[in-house]
């Protein structure tokens, strides 16, 4: 009891919520027992960590919602500017029509592209690189396992390991694997989250979470963030050149 | 009073907040469609490039929600004139740093915050071997013991509010907490006694 006493003072002290005066009286009763100082550092180390999770987190969800929804655009400055805008909207909608949308769009080729179709086009299985010698990670077993399902092209078993040991390493290597096994099942829904998070991470898994979660985004037919995806990959990555052939077959 | 935008869900200011607490998507989707035209047209207004106008865009929402869990931010019904302070304050603080250090671009410093950036958090833990641990120990702990330590331990939820969510009686829910950190202590030392023998 009295050590569910403390645990609730160490977080309050950890999250800020103690007055000066209280947080001074609890640092003093830390430095008074050896125990009480260990739990009083292991409090902060968790909340450092808990905290940094938790930034990783809305990192991904507002990067996310930049792909998908595009950047906004600019807004009419004043009441005239929106009336304006919304007639010149109108006009050119009504043009448009009257100058016969069917052919433009028929030449443009707007109906004839299926996202989908396209997503199953480019979508590759990445090539295994992982290597797993010397490697004494926990769960190391489950990582085995799922690179070698990815090998034998069995994405089903990969996902099911890669995902245990995801789950507990959140090596962002094995996270991409994962999410490209979902992918090669046409499950989305999973792949997407994880290659978000792939973003945060700097080099080649950043760069190809970016490559696969644009193919995420065609395989569940939002053209538009697969396309924003798409623009925002660098001429000189390896994904380049596809990025920009797929992006040509997309407007 | 309901948050209004057109073709948008609506919210209310109460709702925005617990919802920036909660992470929940739909409450970022709506104050990135609501907010977003404001903050890109600023930026763009003040000489930023479209490049800016995304991240600037991530570091103010980013900032708010550090104040609302932080609880530096009150509801008194100007979430607007807030954001819109936040991103000409953040944005000044931005050029006048680039004035300084001209060869800089703000992706260069990649979405630095002002005293709590993921990347001195993440770099902070790389360095720390305790707090290596601790962030190894919490990918193995079990989804429940860790929904719960998030939410003890940094979302100030409210025990009482905890247990009505998860469904526990209060006492076990106390009970449970207690031993999901002690648990999730005794991975972290595990670590780093098998990390010790390693080296």
């Amino acid at each position: 009891m009295e050590q569910m006493e403390w645990q609730e003072k160490l977080r309050a002290l950890s999250a800020g919520e103690l007055t000066p005066d209280e947080a001074a009286k609890v640092l003093r009763e830390a430095a008074e027992s050896e125990t009480k100082q260990a739990e009083l550092q292991f409090s902060q180390k968790l909340t450092t960590v808990l905290k940094e999770r938790d930034l990783f987190e809305v990192k991904g969800i507002v990067a996310g919602l930049i792909m998908e929804e595009g950047l906004p655009t600019a807004e009419p400055s004043s009441w005239l500017g929106k009336l304006g805008l919304n007639w010149i909207l109108g006009l050119s909608l009504f043009l448009l029509l009257g100058t016969g949308v069917f052919f433009i769009g028929k030449r443009m080729a707007w109906w004839a592209i299926d996202p989908q179709a396209l997503a199953q086009q480019y979508l590759q299985p990445m090539e295994n690189v992982i290597y797993l010698e010397d490697n004494e990670a926990p769960a190391i077993e489950d990582l085995r396992q799922g690179m070698a399902a990815y090998d034998q092209q069995n994405y089903r078993k990969a996902a099911q390991y890669l995902k245990s040991y995801y789950a507990q390493v959140q090596d962002g290597n094995a996270g991409l694997f994962l999410a490209i096994s979902h992918l090669m099942e046409g499950e989305t829904d999973q792949a997407t989250p994880i290659l978000l998070n792939g973003l945060q991470r700097p080099g080649p898994i950043q760069e190809a979470s970016r490559w696969y979660l644009a193919l995420a985004y065609l395989q569940r037919a939002d053209t538009q963030a697969a396309i924003n995806t798409l623009e925002a990959i660098p001429a000189s990555s390896i994904y380049g050149p596809e990025a920009q052939e797929l992006l040509e077959s997309l407007k | 009073m309901l948050v209004k935008e057109k073709g948008l869900m609506e919210f209310t200011p109460q709702e925005i907040l617990s919802g920036l607490l909660e992470k929940r998507t739909d409450v970022f989707r709506y104050l990135y469609k609501a907010y977003g035209p404001m903050i890109a047209g600023y930026i763009r207004k003040n000489s930023g490039t479209e490049e800016d106008v995304t991240e600037m865009i991530q570091v103010v929402i980013l900032e708010l929600w550090i104040a609302v869990r932080d609880g530096r931010y009150e509801e008194e019904g100007k979430l607007g004139q807030y954001i819109y302070q936040l991103t000409s304050n953040t944005w000044r603080d931005e050029l006048r740093k680039r004035r300084n250090r001209p060869q800089q671009s703000l992706s260069d410093r990649d979405l630095q915050l002002e005293d709590e950036t993921e990347e001195n958090l993440t770099s902070a833990i790389v360095k720390d071997r305790y707090l290596n641990a601790v962030h190894e120990a919490m990918g193995q702990l079990g989804e429940v013991c860790r929904d719960i330590i998030q939410m003890y331990h940094l979302q100030k939820i409210r025990l009482q509010e905890i247990a009505e969510r998860l469904e526990y009686d209060y006492d076990n829910l106390r009970k449970r907490i207690f031993d999901c950190r002690k648990k999730l202590k005794q991975l972290t030392e595990n670590i780093l006694a098998k990390n010790s023998e390693g080296v």
